[in-house]
Order: structure tokens, then C-alpha cells, then sequence
């Protein structure tokens, strides 16, 4: 007996609906072998699952309010690997636009108007994240740096830096005990409950940068460079140019969703910012298939993830890091998925008599 | 395997079929091959040749058929079956580790050095195993610092290290000089005297009658002829081959050479490893005619190609285009100067794969009115509609073989992605085509078209440089030729003035013409 | 300096240098075979968890390794199923790796034991005869931990296999012309298999070295990124065990000192900036990833699968 791969010459409709559906629910079949594990009834769990998701409006606008940054990283991460950059390091960058923004607010929000105290803030959180993942594509494009160890390692320096930063020159005198920043004022504008005008311009971005992706001659470079790099530069292309651009947007975007949590969602830098959303939003952008508008919903629904197994961790008294099992299951399954699309798998008995 | 009788059927395939998505690469191949001959098989490029031999080699796994080895019944499930049932293949493109040295490479797979590795047992074996086949290389050198002739050397001395009764060589001459091949030839005979078997895959007639003691021919996945060398004729096995009548000349008449449009001074250039691979040549290219360059691979003329293509930067001379100075300039303007390029490797320098061919015919050209329009600055909104027409009119006119526009195009054939990448290339305007080995691994219907092209854009005015590793291209298609050898100019000549034997001399380094005759010869 | 001090600096670097080596190595050997594993992060805290686990609840330490060891072959199996006979992107499916240690580590350690503070006997470090009497080198590498002795033995016989045995021989040729070795007969897959399986193996070794030497308990992302470090040292020794090790003791050296700064930070009454101080060893990771950036030159098949049959 052998097994061979073979290449699907026309995939059907269904397939394509089919395989990642699949994946979805492997995924949470397999946390309800988790929580039974864990001694809770899956039912339940789910349950209130659903209801913290999207039982109302209220868990609903919560779950947009978990999804902004999602969105805001997930479509920068979608624009870099576009032109074949992995940016792990958007949870460093997120951390790098949070400290930027904190400062900015801790120095100025007693002198000047909200408004300003956010302008300033925001501006600077995107350049900070922006050179933070710039520095990683610079590397990558001149000297042949893996990005992948570089991000982690910028990832890494920024959490240090935040360690250091709240228990020194940012931390709350006020505070004995609990290493955290002054609260921050000035906050963006809401639009129902705590949901803020923050997922507005999210969605926005992730319009504006689906427009230049398919519609500009600066995005069809950028794929061409992405897609196949020799035959860009030999069609005249800037692909370490391209590069660098990319993860300096990448960046950017992340640290933008780093000052829009702590103006829109904590008013507040504390180290508990610090639970790995950036790189949950590599999964976003793969669920979403590194499309701009595919990833709006995609990151909704891991708002939904999050909101969901909050509120699940009340009723069954389970870990919040269940979502994180059930995230990476979801990435596995996924990319078996993907694979199943694109290949049929046949047995062969013997050889070929 | 024991001694066999000259003429004994060695090996035997029956009913061979192969599918791949969307052909059917071998369809019901009956072969045979007895001891002491060499057997040639024939056919085009995509004829299923090196597919049957992959078969044979336990590369592919067959989808019906049976093979027999010695009369008896085989099932090959890799190379290693193959290699024990005395099988050995020398592959078209050197299946070799280049990072590693001679003697590694023809050791590694065996098992009799121990886990150990007992090098010096290795390497007395192999100085016997030099002896007795009458080859050498060096057993230390590492594979990259070898030549083409070298390389093949290495290939065949693995199959012969392991006991090969049955050698198959796929297209081996086409990286060797005519003086190579000629002492191919001569080894390839005295293996066969020896008592093995030899399958000569080729497309190459001329080659065929030299060697052959007999000839199957295959095309489009079948055996379409068996013959005997002495009954054969070249007309004959080239329409066995192609399927109908084939012309062996070009319509070329006299060129009308014009103005110099690229002038090259001097030129040096440093290759990836960080030796010298362009040293100082000079050359020029004029308005109206075809300059070819002869010499065998990785003598400097990719190095050449990149330099021109603003791909490499130079480290010493000048390159001129109408007498203006581009030396040095990055890619994206030498494209607006007007040079276009149809690169060595079509698909991975050629095209996006997974671009539209729509994309792909507009790829230098998206920043160009009308397939975009400007936003602001460097931003243009691109404009479907006009790449959409445009694209259809290339197709038309150059008879691109695709279902729509909008089909991707890595999913074209071979042929028809040249055939893009010359409709772009030949459509945006330039002054100057430098075609890199534009038939490699064409069939001869898109050959002929191809070159055809070559030949209409001389006509009609431009410079053309032709790179090229089939010396009988280059002699054909060119008015001057200049011949390459590591990274110098060693001949210059126009077709028809020097026998193809002296060619052979200058491409290996064996004479050189004195550096004032060379340059004269671009005045 | 006292040349206590200086000992005991070395032999916090040759602590600290010890899970890296470990999972560099393995690291290095899937890669030699042409398998970027990307996810040694997520094995090494899969490693860790279950040897603490292990260790908790047995209390025996020998038992506690060899379940890291486990546990990084059950996931080095997955990774090498995704990369080999999948045929995945290397880097996504290393990145899947990564998460689900990641996420399933910390999730089954808070189910089990939530909130509680939970800790470990650690293990000893053990005297060496004689040589632990050599003045400062003595003390700094001789009075080690049990794995650290395993690695001085581990990392010179990785670095003779490599270049001197049939093996090494096969694994270079997989990982730089996978074709090639194919059509002399040479197991791709298997090799790819047992390289990626051994190298994730180490990885949960790694781990275990980490929980059951270094820190006595588990907690979320203890290891630091060093999985990513792994890696980030690979090349840094340019795919060659030995100069990787250097790496390995450079980045050891650069904590270690960070570390013992902790005491004079805290006797000014200026404890955060120990905080500071960590951030060196990512920042020197870095610079010498930059400093050899020229000369590294990667194995050419390396996160290229290999298909046997493929359409001309």
C-alpha cells in the first residue's frame, strides 16, 4: 500500500466552504474534549460561549470593541506576508504604539485638550510601531535577516522595556504595590457603549489598504514582489523597497491598535496588555486568507473568541487560556484544510500491475 | 548481475502509461534495449522520453505497465531498486550537492563505507574505478568549482561506481562543446564494446546517426518509430519526430545593420561567489542585426546579461545605449531606456505564475498610460478595461494558447509562456532585445515561431543579442558571433567563417584570437 | 571582581546556555535536512509543562526529562508529518506548532493546578572529582547540573556525525539537493522525518531542562523566546553545531550577567532596572545575527519541499 498526493485539477464550490467550516468545527469539538477534560460541561461552556459572544447588543458592541485590534494587526500582517514577510512581531509593535501613547498622555494630558493629547499620541504610536517592524524588514531585505527571529527578538525587548517602564519612569506614584501607569484621560469618542470610534476607522484602513492591494500599481507591485521576487526585480520592481514598506506599514498599524487599547479600551498601560494578540492576529490574517476584507470578518470572529471564552470562564471557572488552545487548533486545522483543498489523497495498492 | 551475451534484451518496458494533470505523458510505451548497443530515443522536448526514463529509474511510479529486467518481471519503487538491478541515469540537469566534493557526492546513497565514513577505502576505490573506465576528476574538488564536461564526468562515474549494467543519459551533450561530445561518443562506445547497454535520449538528429545502433522515436507520449541507424535517414527521423515536414532553415535574408544602439567598453563584473565573471569585454551591437554568443554555460554570459539588464552592477567599464552612458543604471530605467530582455528562465524570471497572462503582458509597462492613471504621485488607479484590451490584442496577435486573458499564468505551457514573455517584450517599445537562451526545452513548432521572431525584430529595426548554449541557434540566427570563455571575448566571426571544430577550440579555451582583432572587429 | 564572582557568572552562563544548545542543535539538524521548524518555542514549553507535571507528581526527575523528551517527539512527529508528507509552508505550519504549545501548556497547567503556587524539587548540581578544584573554571563548569554534562558530551558527538558519518553525509545532501540524494537511493523522507523528530525532541528536552534546573515551577512563556533564540543561534553559527554553541554561550553570558546585576539593583533600591538590564541578551541575539549576516549562507533546500513526481 502507498499513499499519493494529487494535485485537484478543478476544486468545486463546496470544498472551499466546506474545508475551512470543517476546521472551525474540529476545533471546538476538540475543546469540548478539553473542557470535559478540564471537568466542565461543554454545553454549559458553550453556552455562555455564545451568549458572551453575541447574546445582545451589548456583548455584541464588546465583541467588535475585542475585534479592533485584530482588525488594525491583522491587516497589516496580511500586507506584509502579501509581499512574503511574516510579521510575528505585532505584539511588540502594539506594545511599542501602547508605550508610545502612555507617554505621550502621561506627559501632556494635564497641559493640553484631549484631542491633541490623542493626535500627538496616535502619530507617535505609528511611527514607533512602524520603525519597530521596519527594522525587522530592513534586516530581512539588505542583510538576508530571518524575520521571524528578529520580530520575536524586537517582541521581546519591547515586553523588557515595558516591565522597566512601569515600575520606573511611567509608574503610577500613587500605585504601592501594582506596577502601572497614571489613568489616561483623554479617550476616542464612543459610539454605543464602550464601543468606540477606534473599529470605525479599523474597518476603514482595511478598505483603504484592500483598494491599494487590487487597485493600485503600488499594490499590484507589491503582490508581483511577493509572488514571485526574481521575476519583479527583472521586471524593474523595488522588491527589498517594497519589503520594507510593507512591515513598516505592518508596524504602523499595529501600534496604532496598541494606543487605541489604551485610549478606547483600558485607559491605562499595565503588563496584562501583554497576552499575545499580536500574534493571534497571524491566525486572523490566515483565516482571512491575507485579504483585507475577508479579515474584517475574520477578526469579528475572533473578538467573538475572546468575548465568548471570557464569559465562559465565569460560568465554568475555566482558564481564559482555553481560547488560546482553541486558537492554535483552529490555525492546525486550518492549514490541513487548506491542504485538502488543493490536494487529493489516494491509496495505491502495490504497484502499478 | 552475471555476464549476459551481446544482444541479449537486458531490459524491457511493456504498456508503460504515465498521466499527469491534463496530459498523458507516456501512453502504452513498449521498449527494449539489448547488451552492447546503444539505443537512441528520439523525440521533442515534452515527447515523454525523460519520463519513461524517470519510470525506468524508479523515479515515477507508472499508472499501468510492466518492466522486465534480464527477462524477469521488476517492480522499481525507487532509485535504489533500480540502482541494485544494475540501472544507472545520468540526468539532464547534474543531479549533484554542489556544497559537497566529488568523492561524496559518488558515495553517497552506499552503505559498504561504514557509518563511519572510511574516506580512504572511498577514495582508493574510486582512483580504480577512474582506471578502469578511463576518467578522472579530482575526488576533493567541490562540485561547484567544476565544468560542465567535469560535472558530467562525476554524474557518470556515480552510475558506474554502483555496477551499472544499463547506463540511460539524458540529453547529455547539451552542455558539452562539440569536442566533448565527441569524446562522449567515443567512451559511450567503448562501455557498449564492454558489454552494457546504452539509452541515449536526444533530440538532436545529428547525434542520433553519429551514435545510435538503433532508434526509437516518441512523440506526444508514443512510439511512433523503430529503426535501425543504417536504414535511417535525417529527414526522415525528423518527421517521425515532429509529425509533419519540417524546415530546417529560418527565412533570414541580408541584414541591414544601422547606428551602434549598445556599445560595451571594457566591461568587468564580479559572479555570486565573488569571483571575476565579466572580464573586460567589448562589444557592440548595431541597428538591424543579431549578435550572437557562443560558449558553453557559466562562462560569464548570464553575469553579461545582468550587468546590461541593470540586474549586477559593474565594477570596471562602460555600457552606452545610442551613445548615451547607462552604465551602472538600476533595472527599472533601463527599461524606459528601451532594452527589453527575454530572460534564461522563463518562469521564475519571466512571470508571476499566479498573475493573470492579462497582468503578466503589462507587468514593466503597469505604470504606463492608458493601463493605469494617475491618483497622485507615484499612486496610479489601474485600469482593467485597457489592460483587458490590450491583452487581448497580444494574444491575437501572437497566438498565445490560453483560455482568457484572465487564466493565470503559470498554468500556460512551456511554449506559450515564452511566447508572453517575447509579446511583452517585443511589444513595449524597446530599441534593444537581449534574448537568454530563448528555444531551451521548446518543442520545434515553438522554436520555429520563436526564432521567427528574433528574425521579424531584426527586420524591422532593432538591435537584437542573442545568448544561447545550442551553438547551431546561435550560427543560424546571428550576423556576427562573439565566443565566451570565462569571462573573456576568445573569437569573434560571422557565420559561415569558421568551421564548427575551431568554434569548439575557442569555446574551450584552447585558442583565443589576439584582443586587437577582437576589437577591430566592432568597428 | 572577585574570582567568586567571575565563577559564578560562567557557570550562570553555561546554565543559561544549556536548554539553547540543546534545542539549537536539534534545530540545526532539521535544518541541515531542509526543515525550518519555527515552532521549537511551542516545544520547548510543551516540554517544560509535562516535565514539571511529571516531576510534581512522581518526583522523580529522571522521569520528568525523559516526559520533555516525549513530548517533543510526539510534536517533532506533527511537524515533520506537516512539512514532509503534507508538504505545508514550513514557516505557517511551524508558527501552528508554536500557538498550540503555546496555548495548550498554559491551559492545561492553570486547569490543573489554577492559581495555586506550585513548585518542584529542582534538580542538583553535581561536583565533578578534580576538575571542580580547578581555581574559577572548576566552579563555573564543573559544578553543573546533570545536563549540562550531557550537552559537553552531545554537542562535539552532533558536531562528528554531521561532517564524519554516513548519516551527516546524507542529511547535508537532503537538505541541500534533496533530488539528488533521491536518485542515489537516499530516504528523503525518512531523513527529513528523523531529523525534524530528533531536533524537536532535544527541543522538549530543552524544556525540561528549563523547569526541572532552572526555574523549580512553570509559568506562562518561561521560556523567554529562547525557542526563537534557538533558532535566531543557528544561524548565527551558520549551520555548524560548534559555532553555534559559541552563540549559545554568548547569549548565556549576556543573561547571566543581566542577572547578576540583580543584587547591585536592588541593594540601591533601583529593582527595575534589572528589567533594563534583560533586555541585553535579545539586543546582543540580534547584533550577532547582523554580524555574520555576510557570510551565512543557508542550506539551498532549506523550507523547499521535496516532490518526487512533478510534471515537466
Amino acid at each position: 500500500m502507498r499513499i499519493r498526493l494529487e494535485r485537484r485539477g478543478e476544486v468545486p464550490l463546496y470544498v472551499y466552504i466546506l474545508a475551512p467550516t470543517g476546521a472551525f468545527l474540529l476545533a471546538f469539538l476538540m475543546g469540548a474534549f478539553l473542557m470535559l477534560w478540564a471537568g466542565a460541561s461543554p454545553i454549559k461552556g458553550y453556552g455562555a460561549f455564545l451568549r458572551g459572544a453575541f447574546g445582545g447588543l451589548k456583548p455584541f458592541t464588546n465583541t467588535l470593541l475585542r475585534a479592533t485590534p485584530f482588525l488594525l494587526m491583522a491587516t497589516g500582517i496580511s500586507l506584509s506576508n502579501r509581499s512574503n514577510v511574516l510579521n510575528i512581531g505585532a505584539e511588540g509593535q502594539y506594545i511599542m504604539g501602547a508605550i508610545a501613547m502612555t507617554w505621550i498622555a502621561v506627559l501632556m494630558q494635564n497641559s493640553v485638550p484631549g484631542f491633541i493629547v490623542i493626535l500627538v499620541g496616535v502619530i507617535l504610536a505609528v511611527i514607533v510601531g512602524a520603525l519597530w517592524a521596519g527594522a525587522a524588514g530592513y534586516l530581512k531585505a539588505k542583510m538576508g535577516i530571518n524575520e521571524v527571529v528578529v520580530t520575536v527578538m524586537l517582541n521581546w525587548v519591547a515586553i523588557m522595556l515595558l516591565k522597566w517602564l512601569l515600575r520606573g519612569p511611567l509608574k503610577d506614584p500613587r500605585s504601592q504595590q501594582w506596577p502601572m501607569s497614571p489613568p489616561i484621560g483623554p479617550h476616542l469618542p464612543y459610539i454605543y457603549g464602550n464601543l468606540n470610534l477606534g473599529f470605525v476607522i479599523a474597518v476603514l484602513l482595511a478598505i483603504a489598504i484592500w483598494y491599494v492591494l487590487f487597485r493600485t500599481n503600488i499594490g499590484f507591485k507589491l503582490r508581483a514582489c511577493g509572488e514571485n521576487p526574481r521575476a519583479a526585480r527583472y521586471a524593474g520592481f523595488n522588491v527589498e523597497g517594497m519589503l520594507i514598506l510593507s512591515m513598516l506599514i505592518s508596524g504602523a498599524m499595529a501600534g496604532m491598535a496598541g494606543a487605541f487599547d489604551v485610549i478606547g479600551t483600558f485607559h491605562i498601560l499595565y503588563e496584562g496588555i501583554v497576552v499575545g494578540l499580536g500574534y493571534t492576529s497571524i491566525i486572523v490574517a490566515l483565516v482571512g486568507k491575507n485579504h483585507p476584507l475577508a479579515v474584517i470578518g475574520s477578526a469579528i470572529m475572533f473578538g467573538a473568541i475572546y468575548n465568548g471564552v471570557t464569559s465562559m470562564q465565569s460560568v465554568t471557572q475555566l482558564s481564559y487560556t482555553l481560547s488560546k488552545c482553541i486558537e492554535g487548533m483552529i490555525y492546525l486545522f486550518f492549514l490541513i484544510s487548506e491542504f485538502l483543498v488543493l490536494y487529493r489523497i489516494r491509496l495505491i495498492r502495490g504497484d502499478a500491475s | 548481475m552475471s555476464e549476459v551475451a551481446p544482444g541479449q534484451v537486458v531490459l524491457e518496458v511493456r504498456g508503460i502509461v504515465k498521466r499527469f494533470p491534463g496530459v498523458v505523458a507516456n501512453d502504452h510505451v513498449d521498449l527494449q534495449v539489448r547488451a552492447g548497443e546503444v539505443l537512441a530515443l528520439l523525440g521533442e522536448n515534452g515527447a515523454g522520453k525523460t519520463t519513461l526514463m524517470n519510470i525506468i529509474y524508479g523515479l515515477y511510479t507508472p499508472d499501468e505497465g510492466e518492466i522486465y529486467v534480464m527477462g524477469r518481471r521488476v517492480h522499481i519503487r525507487g532509485p535504489k531498486d533500480a540502482i541494485s538491478l544494475g540501472i544507472g541515469m545520468v540526468h539532464q540537469h547534474f543531479m549533484q550537492v554542489e556544497e559537497l566534493t566529488v568523492l561524496e557526492n559518488i558515495i553517497l546513497g552506499l552503505r559498504e563505507f561504514g557509518i563511519i565514513l572510511d574516506t580512504e577505502k572511498a577514495k582508493r576505490m574510486l582512483e580504480e574505478a577512474f582506471q578502469r573506465y578511463g576518467l578522472r576528476v579530482d575526488p576533493d574538488a567541490y562540485i561547484w568549482q567544476l565544468s560542465a564536461g567535469e560535472k558530467q564526468r562525476v554524474e557518470i562515474m556515480k552510475a558506474l561506481f554502483r555496477g551499472a549494467k544499463i547506463l540511460i543519459l539524458d540529453e547529455p551533450t547539451s552542455v558539452l562543446t562539440p569536442q566533448e561530445t565527441k569524446e562522449l561518443f567515443k567512451t559511450l562506445r567503448k562501455f557498449v564494446e564492454g558489454g552494457m547497454a546504452v539509452i541515449f535520449i536526444t533530440h538532436k538528429l545529428q547525434e542520433v546517426m553519429e551514435v545510435a545502433d538503433r532508434i526509437v522515436v516518441m512523440r506526444r507520449g508514443k512510439v511512433v518509430g523503430r529503426l535501425m541507424r543504417e536504414e535511417a535517414t535525417i529527414p526522415q527521423l525528423a518527421r517521425l519526430m515532429v509529425g509533419r515536414e519540417v524546415l530546417f532553415r529560418i527565412e533570414k535574408g541580408e541584414a541591414r545593420p544601422g547606428e551602434v544602439v549598445l556599445r560595451v567598453e571594457g566591461l568587468r563584473a564580479m559572479s555570486d561567489k565573488g569571483v571575476e565573471a565579466v572580464k573586460g569585454i567589448t562589444f557592440s551591437v548595431r541597428k538591424g542585426e543579431i549578435v550572437g554568443v557562443a560558449g558553453v554555460a557559466g562562462n560569464g554570459q548570464k553575469e553579461l546579461v545582468e550587468v546590461l539588464y541593470g540586474l549586477r552592477r559593474p565594477t570596471a567599464g562602460r555600457v552606452t545605449l545610442f551613445g548615451k552612458d547607462v552604465t551602472g543604471e538600476p533595472t527599472h530605467r533601463i527599461i524606459k531606456f528601451g532594452i527589453s530582455l527575454i530572460p534564461e528562465e522563463r518562469v521564475t524570471m519571466g512571470i508571476v505564475p499566479t498573475f493573470s497572462v492579462a497582468d503578466n503582458l503589462i507587468l514593466e509597462i503597469v505604470d504606463r498610460e492608458p493601463f493605469s492613471q494617475k491618483v497622485f504621485d507615484g499612486l496610479r488607479k489601474l485600469s482593467f478595461e485597457n489592460i483587458e484590451k490590450y491583452a487581448e490584442e497580444l494574444i491575437r496577435k501572437f497566438d498565445i494558447r490560453t483560455p482568457s486573458s484572465k487564466t493565470k499564468a503559470g498554468y500556460l505551457s512551456g511554449g506559450n509562456i515564452q511566447k508572453l514573455i517575447l509579446a511583452r517584450e517585443l511589444s513595449r517599445g524597446a530599441y534593444l532585445i537581449i534574448a537568454d537562451q530563448p528555444t531551451a526545452g521548446l518543442d520545434v513548432g515553438a522554436t520555429e515561431f520563436i526564432r521567427n521572431l528574433l528574425v521579424k525584430a531584426r527586420d524591422s529595426g532593432n538591435a537584437v543579442f542573442l545568448v544561447s548554449g545550442d551553438l547551431s541557434e546561435v550560427l543560424s540566427l546571428s550576423d556576427r558571433v562573439m565566443v565566451m570563455y570565462e569571462g573573456e571575448i576568445t573569437a569573434v566571426f560571422r557565420p559561415g567563417e569558421l568551421p564548427i571544430e575551431e568554434i569548439g577550440l575557442y569555446m574551450l579555451g584552447a585558442k583565443k584570437m589576439p584582443k586587437e582583432e577582437v576589437e577591430r572587429f566592432w568597428e | 571582581m572577585t574570582p567568586e564572582q567571575i565563577s559564578s557568572i560562567l557557570n550562570l552562563m553555561v546554565v543559561m546556555a544549556t536548554p539553547l544548545a540543546f534545542a539549537g542543535v536539534g534545530e540545526l539538524y532539521a535544518e541541515r535536512s531542509g526543515i525550518l521548524n519555527l515552532g521549537v518555542e511551542g516545544i520547548m514549553l510543551m516540554g517544560a509543562f509535562t516535565s514539571f507535571y511529571v516531576a510534581h507528581e512522581t518526583g522523580n526527575l529522571l522521569l520528568a526529562y525523559l516526559a520533555g523528551v516525549a513530548v517533543g517527539l510526539a510534536l517533532g512527529l506533527l511537524m515533520a508529518f506537516m512539512s514532509v508528507s503534507m508538504r505545508l509552508n514550513q514557516v505557517i505550519a511551524g508558527m501552528g506548532i508554536y500557538f498550540f504549545g503555546f496555548g495548550l501548556s498554559d491551559f492545561m497547567y492553570k486547569t490543573i493546578y489554577g492559581t495555586e503556587y506550585a513548585s518542584i524539587e529542582k534538580a542538583h548540581q553535581i561536583a565533578v572529582p578534580l576538575l571542580s578544584k580547578i581555581p574559577i573554571i572548576g566552579n563555573a563548569f564543573f559544578v553543573q547540573y546533570p545536563s549540562v554534562y550531557l550537552m559537553y558530551v552531545l554537542i562535539p558527538v552532533m558536531w562528528y556525525l554531521l561532517y564524519r558519518s554516513r548519516w551527516g553525509l546524507h542529511l547535508r545532501a537532503v537538505g541541500e539537493n534533496p533530488r539528488a540524494a533521491d536518485t542515489l537511493g537516499v530516504n528523503v523522507t525518512l531523513i527529513r522525518y528523523l531529523a525534524t523528530v530528533l531536533g524537536a525532541a532535544l527541543a522538549g528536552l530543552a524544556g525540561a531542562v528549563l523547569c526541572v534546573e532552572i526555574t523549580g515551577i512553570f509559568f506562562e512563556n518561561l521560556t523567554f523566546g529562547m525557542g526563537f533564540i534557538a533558532i535566531g543561534l543557528v544561524y548565527f553559527g551558520r549551520w555548524d553545531p560548534l559555532r553555534m554553541w559559541a552563540g549559545t554561550m554568548l547569549f548565556g553570558l549576556s543573561w547571566s550577567i543581566a542577572m547578576s546585576l540583580q543584587d547591585y539593583f536592588s541593594r540601591i533600591g533601583k529593582m527595575h532596572w534589572v528589567y533594563f538590564m534583560l533586555m541585553i541578551p535579545y539586543i546582543v541575539v540580534l547584533l550577532a545575527l547582523i554580524a555574520v549576516s555576510r557570510k551565512a549562507r543557508a542550506p539551498a533546500a532549506l523550507s523547499k519541499p521535496y516532490w518526487r513526481e512533478t510534471s515537466e
